[in-house]
């Protein structure tokens, strides 16, 4: 059986994270990844324009039309009704793993 | 105004495109900066007042699908790219001010494994078409060759067997690419 979520990497994660806030741009999502991750996770931008294409075509994420900032010409993008239940999902199965974690803690 | 030009007839092979980049790096720790990219013809600037990183990058989305470029091209600008310019084969041309405080991550394009590999997996799609086009010529050539007894015929089989292997050896390192970063 196919499942219905697979694990996404970390870029996919941090992009769909930073567009549930709201509408962003390469920019602001990578600023926005860093500020998460403590600097931790950079995305550069073939990796950026790689999994934003990606995540167009599966419909989890699309331009978005911002009305205001009319001066701002910089191509936004917003998350869409899938790519919050793809990110839902995710979540959910970073909680388990976690929750896997702690129940052996103690022997770690 | 006018700065001195340079041209460069170099040519690379797709599995070689890094020693191209590390190539017109040099170059611009010389003072030529590239401003126009080739696979057989570049085009460089005398400037010795900058530095610059280049990166060269295979997207072949960029040569038929304009609405797909320019998703291309303004992603790499919005994080601090300069576009220079595309190739008719979709190699695309980008370079950054190299500045000595930065962090060396700031000069990454690919910053995780799996896109990386879906970049080159991009160019080995192609890579396997153009692989097998060869090898059928190559077995045409050789079958027309014996039947003929065509000695002519004989050594264009040969050439193109040579073709064929020199591609399929691109393929390997592709692949090999693919595995170890």
């Amino acid at each position: 059986m196919i499942k219905k979520y697979e694990p996404l990497t970390e870029s996919y994660y941090y992009i769909l994270l930073c567009l549930y806030k709201g509408p962003n741009h390469g920019y602001g999502i990578m600023q926005d990844a860093m500020k998460f991750s403590n600097n931790r996770v950079k995305i550069g931008s073939g990796t950026m324009y790689t999994a934003v294409s990606k995540m167009i075509k599966k419909d989890w994420i699309r331009d978005s039309i911002t009305t205001d900032d009319s001066d701002d010409r910089r191509r936004t993008y917003e998350i869409t009704k899938e790519g919050t239940d793809i990110l839902y999902g995710e979540i959910e199965r970073l909680k388990e793993l976690l929750n896997s974690a702690k129940l052996i803690e103690d022997k770690i | 105004m006018g700065k001195e030009l340079k041209k460069s007839y170099r040519t690379y092979m797709a599995w070689n495109y890094e020693k191209e980049e590390d190539f017109i790096n040099e170059n611009s720790n010389g003072g030529w900066q590239l401003i126009k990219g080739g696979c057989f013809h570049s085009v460089y600037e005398k400037d010795d007042s900058k530095k610059y990183v280049y990166k060269i990058d295979y997207n072949p989305k960029t040569i038929r699908e304009s609405i797909e470029k320019k998703r291309y091209i303004e992603m790499f600008e919005d994080l601090g790219w300069e576009y220079i310019n595309s190739t008719y084969n979709g190699w695309n041309y980008f370079r950054k001010e190299y500045d000595e405080n930065s962090d060396a991550s700031e000069y990454e394009i690919y910053t995780d494994h799996s896109s990386y590999r879906e970049m080159l997996d991009r160019w080995c799609k192609l890579g396997k078409v153009i692989f097998a086009v060869e090898l059928i010529i190559s077995l045409l050539y050789t079958f027309i060759a014996i039947k003929h007894m065509d000695i002519i015929i004989g050594i264009e089989a040969v050439l193109f067997w040579g073709l064929s292997v020199w591609i399929k050896k691109g393929l390997d390192i592709m692949n090999g690419k693919m595995q170890d970063k």
